[in-house]
């Protein structure tokens, strides 16, 4: 009898025990999967932003906006497993996330230099080539006109005066 | 014509030249002036503006799958950040409000995100059926939903299960915020975007 009173003791404690150790440990889980899945979806935000300052620069920002798509796609398994309780699943398609728009953050920063430095290039030949037409043009004009007037002189010096036959 | 029309005609031509090629420089600095803004709708299972329902019947029965095709357009000059918020709500739970831009306060169940190219426009499947319904006094609950074959546990309910709407809430992401907004700016005013489709639900084959 005192045997068994003891035995059932022991396995309430036991069963007390664990079942506080499952719930923390499914606890941490869950919030570590969350915060894993936080970091990812603040990255790929990042990316984007990154991604749009590249494509105002001029960059072509296709190939980028193609991967960040993929990395939404991961995103969106992440937290439909974390929903479905797969913490395990959620955390991996996050880490996977996380990786690619890491990779677009990078790679975006990179097109978008190139790009300002290739803007300035355009900006100054455009502003260059247009001076340099518009002297040209205003040259050409002013020589043009100097060579029409001589050659209107010449064809009025030209002309001789005829009398018109009178009427009566 | 004389010589002073000549020297008019003259000047007149070399001022179109002038201007055409200081066109590029004009163009630089001279913003183009074009609306943003995004559209987006719903269609029905064929991609058309019909069938939204089995059999045309807006009486859904438990288990029948609906398939919808719901499509965002860009037109903001620049890639967006978008997500699709979807609701479902009843005839008496706040719907968003178009004058305003407030979404509903009713919270959203699922999301769909996309990243947009300007110009882009995006469809995706919405294919979704009732899988478990609750009924309590007059009052049907859907409690869960499949959709594109992932199942989802919610809480949305109607009297006698007549007036429910699907609505989908187009939310985007504003860099000053950092975070997604329901609404856009669009020469100083705000815009927002939603759809919403209404359905029962009946139990009776």
């Amino acid at each position: 009898m005192a045997s068994s009173k003891l035995f059932l003791a022991f396995l309430a404690l036991f069963v007390f025990t664990f079942s506080n150790f499952v719930s923390g440990t499914l606890a941490s889980d869950s919030d570590s999967a969350a915060s894993v899945i936080e970091r990812a979806e603040d990255v790929m935000a990042w990316a984007y932003e990154a991604v749009l300052e590249a494509e105002r620069a001029g960059a072509d920002v296709e190939d980028l906006t193609g991967q960040l798509n993929w990395a939404g796609e991961l995103l969106a398994g992440a937290r439909f497993q974390y929903r479905m309780g797969n913490f395990g699943s959620a955390v991996g398609l996050a880490d996977h996330c996380y990786e690619t728009s890491s990779g677009v953050l990078v790679e975006a920063g990179r097109l978008r230099n190139l790009a300002v430095e290739e803007g300035v290039r355009r900006f100054w030949l455009t502003i260059v080539g247009s001076m340099v037409s518009v002297a040209i043009i205003v040259y050409g004009s002013f020589l043009g006109w100097r060579v029409f007037v001589r050659h209107y002189y010449r064809k009025i010096l030209r002309m001789r005066p005829e009398v018109a036959p009178s009427e009566s | 014509m004389n010589l002073e029309e000549y020297r008019i005609l003259f000047m007149v031509c070399t001022l179109i030249l002038i201007l055409a090629a200081a066109a590029p420089v004009i163009g630089m600095v001279m913003p183009r002036n074009v609306e943003p803004f995004f559209a987006m709708g719903v269609l029905g299972e064929n991609g058309m503006a019909e069938h939204y329902y089995p059999d045309d019947n807006s009486n859904i029965r438990v288990g029948s799958l609906v398939r919808w095709h719901v499509g965002v357009y860009n037109h903001m000059g620049s890639i967006q950040y978008v997500a699709v918020r979807v609701k479902i709500l009843n005839s008496t739970l706040p719907g968003p409000d178009s004058s305003s831009c407030v979404p509903s306060s009713v919270p959203a169940f699922l999301e769909f995100r996309q990243i947009l190219a300007s110009n882009e426009t995006w469809w995706f499947p919405f294919y979704w059926s009732i899988s478990k319904t609750r009924y309590l006094g007059d009052v049907v609950t859907i409690t869960e939903l499949v959709v594109n074959n992932a199942t989802l546990g919610l809480a949305a309910h109607a009297v006698s299960g007549f007036n429910f709407r699907m609505v989908f809430e187009l939310w985007v992401y504003d860099e000053a915020s950092k975070g997604f907004g329901f609404a856009w700016k669009s020469d100083g005013d705000n815009q927002c975007a939603w759809a919403q489709i209404w359905f029962n639900v009946t139990f009776l084959e």
